[in-house]
């Protein structure tokens, strides 16, 4: 899948290079590695490490300000099991992830497909346009949305709504409706990226494998279902990861619509919490067990769903 | 080859250096206290423009009568930004203004410390000793100390459109009770199909005026949560009714009656009327032209004989911050620019506010002309003298109020007045519950 | 046969038709911002955005307020967006490339931690670390300052998750040829390797570029005066009723794509082949 357009000749795969011989005559060569990877270090243990520690150890404690701290042992993590917003706001994560994937992969699957065959003129001039949504901030994509679900008749949604004989909605303030405003921005803007992803993925199955499909008879749509899907999996597990990750360090989208605080929860997500409990409570202890809470998640899902489907297995 | 190799490298040096330059241009300005000339440098985080230009006046009437000049730059910022900008700086002891205007619903959160992050300005407000209203002084106190000094007192009044209550052939004036007004708020509706008001779920200052109007308060003097008390439920049930049972008002646009989809609800005459203190006033000036010259200002209706018929609805406090680089000159500054004579007066011409500095509600000076006598008629402060001992509020900053506030927010207000899907009562019930 | 191609005819329109539709709904907000910075503010928060255009009340006012608004902040916003995101762009690309180089061209103790660590960093909203982060950026003394926006982001593990996928296509035979002819590690790295490397430059200069110029939270955090904000918190910021910034909401909106806009359509060839190179890897 890896074409880099050198200009010299010779791209040999890494496993032949390891299998060189190594050439080892200085001693500088041994330190050298550490010199190129050493950004990664300092700033994994200045902007990582040392700050996700004095998270842990905020979480522990009742916070006045960096100078006044009180242990208050596990009370943040009472609080947090109590903490009807926390669960809201989880569940929230779970539906928008939900809807993402249940939409995101499969159609932008679908239009790489289509985009993938013979004879589908201004391929390159489609495949931008639908990439143009992602450059757009989320933010400024969040202020447009934001006044087209406008409650009033006159806003685009419900005058949509209009058309088919309903509404209007007051889409900002019901709980299904505001998640469709969160997951629409969501397909809109991902739409393309992920459409791209596929269409490199198809590009790399060999076209002899539909050649044989086709020879035992195979349609479209078993041609599909038989090669390309199985084939997409890498991908498709890829795709399935960031779409799943994009749910939890949600935020933005959020805090357009409706700032640090949503009528009963309706558009809380996890990062909304530990900004609001930091920063419009002054709660940083809580803020900061907040936010140790959502890295044990992270790191749960990622352990199970890495279990599960197998990514990464050849590497690390 | 190695053309672009030189290219990244050189342009890495130059982003370098760029950075470090952006760093130090950004220090140097809070570096010193003081500016090239001797003056004092101030910074201000407001969230209201009109109010950053007061200061920004106040700053330059200070200088020509003050030996101790101020440099004043005045930052504003969106209402929810400021106070999360505020709330992080002075928790975290850095990066805080030395002046900040600070809400009555924020003022808990800032407070909550036991030695709150304030300059006390009780020294600074001895001159004006008798002079001010003291309700007002008490919101934003804390063990005896007085850490912000607010702008207005903040007369809840009624405001009516007087074309739509003409159209629905009713007088303003005739309207005393809230059930006078639900009644008209029917007739309004029959005969103009516009809506009497609409009802807040995001903002509580109708909730509260209601609350305060009848003697009552939902934090007991112990400091716990009593939301569930007869008069607020009282109110919360008004309120539930004008929308599910009278069907005169509808869910607020954009969730309160202070945003801009609301002021231009408002402006199109779609609103027959609204509950809100007395800096509605600017609100209406700057947002509803439409407006002019159309709105009656009436006494609140009350519920029974003997009700207050207004309310202290909101306010916003100017506090000095304990990272002010001269606190004493600040609070000084702060207090001679609201209670001296003068800016007491900017206070009514400028913002349009009914200033703390009482003494001068009924001199003539109030009656000149102004974009609030032209818009409002000259009378104003006429009603407001009436109303003046009628002015009393719910308590703000108990240390409940914060999590009592975000409650109503979060679910009291949304699931009784946006959805009918609680009894004010029991949805009062349950947050005392999970608040106490 | 002749059916044959009359099918393929008819699922060729079908897809076309598909495609056509989609791209007109993922164009559609773009013609409501280009519209409505064209329409007068105040009518967008009263009814929403919606299709109405009346010619005879649009104007250039919300543009024009982009100049006078506040002394023309709106500029200083974009200034600040510039410089952080070019700043960022920049570090970004020289120091992951590094690491990514590092971590697939040599072979030492340590390495497999190492990539390991940059796997696990990939996963880890960032945002968990707001806090802390604010405390550090404090402690530091780099509030309200582009350093204090942009240091903490200029090892991004995505990217050099990325560039080492991308290195680990590269032949170790020049690197060692080079070292026989006496060339130091670094020359090898800048004057051999990089250049090898620079379809991966151009992927990554996009995508850094695209989240460096829309970031939003963490400006927002640090940066305290208004005049110091990045576009997005700038904008968010003029969302206030009590000011009378309205006018840059959607004008703004409108210009702060086009820089973006540029970088993508010089860069997007290599950046549509890059993008999955290192990201994807079966």
């Amino acid at each position: 899948m890896q074409k880099p357009n050198s200009e010299v000749s010779g791209v040999t795969n890494h496993e032949d290079a390891d299998s060189r011989p190594k050439v080892r005559r200085i001693k500088w060569d041994r330190i050298a590695p550490y010199l190129f990877v050493s950004p990664f270090i300092i700033s994994f243990l200045v902007f990582s490490l040392y700050p996700f520690i004095s998270a842990v150890i905020m979480s522990f404690q009742q916070v006045n300000g960096f100078s006044d701290v009180k242990w208050i042992g596990l009370a943040n993590y009472q609080q947090l099991f109590k903490d009807g917003d926390f669960y809201a706001a989880l569940w929230n994560v779970v539906r928008y992830g939900f809807w993402t994937i249940l939409i995101l992969i499969p159609l932008p699957m679908l239009l790489a497909y289509i985009m993938n065959q013979k004879g589908i003129p201004f391929k390159g001039f489609f495949r931008s346009v639908y990439f143009v949504p992602v450059l757009t901030s989320s933010v400024i994509a969040g202020l447009i949305f934001k006044y087209a679900f406008s409650g009033e008749k006159s806003g685009v949604f419900n005058e949509l709504l209009h058309v088919f004989g309903a509404g209007p909605l007051d889409w900002l303030n019901g709980s299904h409706t505001a998640m469709f405003a969160l997951v629409v921005i969501a397909v809109w803007r991902w739409l393309g990226v992920n459409m791209i992803y596929f269409l490199s993925g198809l590009q790399g199955i060999s076209p002899e494998l539909y050649e044989s499909a086709s020879m035992d008879g195979a349609n479209s749509f078993q041609k599909f279902w038989y090669v390309t899907i199985p084939m997409l999996k890498p991908i498709t597990i890829y795709v399935l990861t960031i779409s799943i990750m994009a749910g939890f360090s949600l935020f933005n989208e959020s805090y357009v619509y409706w700032g640090a605080q949503s009528p009963n929860n309706v558009g809380t997500t996890l990062v909304t919490l530990i900004y609001k409990a930091a920063f419009s409570q002054g709660n940083f202890g809580y803020s900061c067990t907040l936010g140790v809470a959502l890295f044990v998640i992270v790191v749960v899902v990622n352990a199970v769903q890495t279990k599960a489907m197998g990514l990464f297995k050849d590497e690390a | 080859m190695n053309q672009f190799g030189k290219k990244l490298g050189l342009a890495a040096l130059a982003a370098v250096t760029m950075l470090s330059l952006g760093a130090c241009g950004n220090n140097s300005s809070s570096a010193s206290g003081k500016s090239a000339n001797g003056e004092n440098k101030m910074t201000m985080w407001t969230f209201v423009d009109a109010q950053g230009d007061f200061w920004k006046d106040a700053a330059k009437s200070w200088n020509k009568t003050h030996k101790q000049k101020i440099d004043l730059k005045v930052n504003v910022l969106p209402f929810d930004q400021m106070n999360q900008k505020l709330t992080v700086a002075m928790q975290s002891g850095s990066g805080a203004p030395d002046l900040a205007d600070v809400e009555l619903g924020q003022a808990a959160t800032q407070l909550k410390a036991d030695k709150p992050p304030y300059y006390p300005l009780n020294s600074a407000l001895k001159p004006y000793d008798g002079k001010l209203v003291k309700s007002r002084l008490d919101n934003f106190s804390k063990n005896g100390n007085v850490y912000g000094l607010d702008y207005h007192v903040g007369t809840t009044v009624t405001y009516y459109n007087t074309d739509i209550m003409k159209q629905a052939g009713v007088d303003p004036t005739s309207i005393k009770t809230w059930d006078d007004y639900v009644k008209a708020g029917k007739e309004v509706k029959a005969k103009t199909g516009k809506w009497m008001n609409e009802v807040e779920y995001s903002a509580y200052f109708q909730f509260d005026s209601m609350t305060a109007q009848q003697h009552a308060d939902y934090v007991t003097k112990s400091g716990k949560a009593d939301l569930a008390n007869p008069a607020s439920v009282r109110a919360l049930t008004e309120l539930q009714n004008w929308v599910y049972k009278d069907k005169i008002a509808r869910p607020a646009v954009g969730g309160s009656l202070d945003n801009d989809q609301f002021f231009a609800e408002m402006n199109k005459g779609n609103v027959a009327s609204v509950t809100m203190p007395s800096w509605y006033m600017e609100r209406m000036a700057d947002n509803m032209p439409k407006l002019k010259g159309k709105v009656a200002i009436e006494p609140t209706p009350v519920f029974k004989e003997g009700d207050y018929r207004s309310a202290g609805g909101g306010g916003t406090g100017t506090m000095v911050t304990n990272q002010a680089k001269n606190q004493k000159l600040a609070a000084q500054f702060v207090v001679w620019g609201k209670a001296s004579k003068d800016q007491a007066y900017k206070i009514w011409e400028k913002l349009g506010f009914d200033p703390v500095r009482y003494d001068i509600w009924s001199s003539k000076r109030m009656k000149a002309d102004n974009k609030y006598t032209e818009y409002f008629g000259k009378d104003i402060f006429d009603t407001f003298v009436k109303l003046e001992p009628d002015v009393h509020s719910v308590t703000k900053t108990a240390k409940v109020s914060p999590a009592l506030q975000d409650y109503l927010l979060k679910n009291t207000m949304p699931s009784t007045l946006l959805h009918d899907k609680m009894t004010p009562k029991a949805a009062l019930e349950k947050a005392d519950s999970s608040l106490n | 046969m002749e059916s044959i191609k009359t099918q393929n005819r008819l699922k060729t329109t079908l897809s076309v038709l598909l495609m056509v539709f989609l791209a007109i709904l993922v164009m559609v907000p773009f013609y409501f911002m280009i519209v409505s910075s064209f329409k007068d503010v105040s009518v967008i928060f009263a009814n929403g955005i919606n299709v109405n255009i009346d010619f005879s009340k649009m104007n250039f006012d919300n543009y024009k307020s982009l100049w006078t608004n506040q002394n023309g902040i709106y500029w200083s916003w974009y200034k600040n967006s510039l410089v952080i995101t070019v700043v960022e762009t920049v570090l970004v690309l020289v120091f992951t490339s590094m690491v990514g180089y590092g971590l697939a061209q040599y072979d030492f103790k340590g390495r497999k931690f190492i990539f390991a660590l940059v796997l696990v960093m990939m996963m880890v909203p960032p945002s968990i670390l707001l806090l802390p982060l604010y405390k550090l950026v404090t402690q530091l003394g780099l509030m309200d300052s582009y350093a204090g926006v942009i240091l903490p982001y200029v090892v991004p593990a995505s990217s050099i998750f990325f560039f080492r996928q991308f290195c680990m296509g590269l032949s170790r035979e020049f690197a060692e040829s080079a070292r026989i002819d006496g060339c130091g590690e670094f020359r090898i790295f800048w004057q051999i390797y990089v250049p090898l490397m620079k379809p991966a430059f151009g992927a990554m200069t996009i995508l850094t570029t695209m989240n460096a110029w829309n970031d939003f939270l963490w400006p927002l955090v640090v940066m305290k005066s208004t005049e110091n904000f990045v576009i997005p918190a700038g904008l968010m910021s003029a969302m206030t009723p009590y000011g009378n910034n309205y006018k840059l909401l959607f004008a703004g909106s409108v210009m702060s794509i086009v820089p973006i806009l540029i970088v993508f359509v010089l860069n997007q060839k290599q950046f549509i082949e890059g993008l999955t190179v290192g990201g994807v890897k079966g």
